[in-house]
């Protein structure tokens, strides 16, 4: 890991196109703007993690519990008939 | 599995950022999936109603979009409990 020392108001330069700008600290914490082309994604790090776990847990479910959410389905949307 | 958010959450809102809407080339028609993650216990299964599957069916394209700025979860339950209770009483 790359590790640099900035100060308020200084930024980073990441392959030309992408700037990190450290806008203001404020005891632990760091606001940090980030300039960079749309086609960029930039998500805070639990939100992707949580994301992905979610991907992977939803893409491993065993078939019983497939049938057994299907059956639930469809007795609910019996019911609402 | 995929779901149609709209089915299980009537009120499921959310506004597309213009990045995405260029990137799908997203016109008039477009497709919403909510990813599903059963549970072991199934009443409690839950969809992604913070990172849905966008989908612009006339390009053929989709993307798992973040949503920003809302407060939907990753697992939402698909399910209230009451719905649950109902059909078990059948």
């Amino acid at each position: 890991m790359l590790v640099l020392s900035r100060k308020k108001g200084e930024s980073i330069i990441i392959q030309d196109n992408i700037e990190v700008t450290v806008l203001a600290v404020e005891g632990d914490t760091v606001r940090i703007g980030i300039s960079a082309p749309k086609h960029i994604d930039i998500f805070r790090k639990e939100v992707y993690a949580s994301i992905q776990e979610a991907n992977r847990e939803s893409a491993k479910p065993d078939a019983p519990s497939v049938a057994a959410f299907m059956e639930l389905l469809q007795g609910i949307e019996n019911k609402k008939k | 599995m995929v779901v149609n958010p709209f089915e299980f959450k009537q009120d499921y809102s959310f506004e597309l950022s213009e990045e995405d809407k260029e990137e799908l080339k997203i016109e008039e028609d477009v497709a919403v999936y909510s990813i599903v993650t059963i549970h072991s216990d199934v009443t409690k299964s839950t969809m992604n109603l913070l990172a849905p599957v966008i989908i612009n069916p006339a390009h053929r394209v989709g993307k798992q979009v973040v949503l920003q700025q809302t407060g939907y979860m990753t697992k939402h339950l698909i399910w209230t409990e009451e719905a649950t209770s109902a059909k078990e009483g059948v």
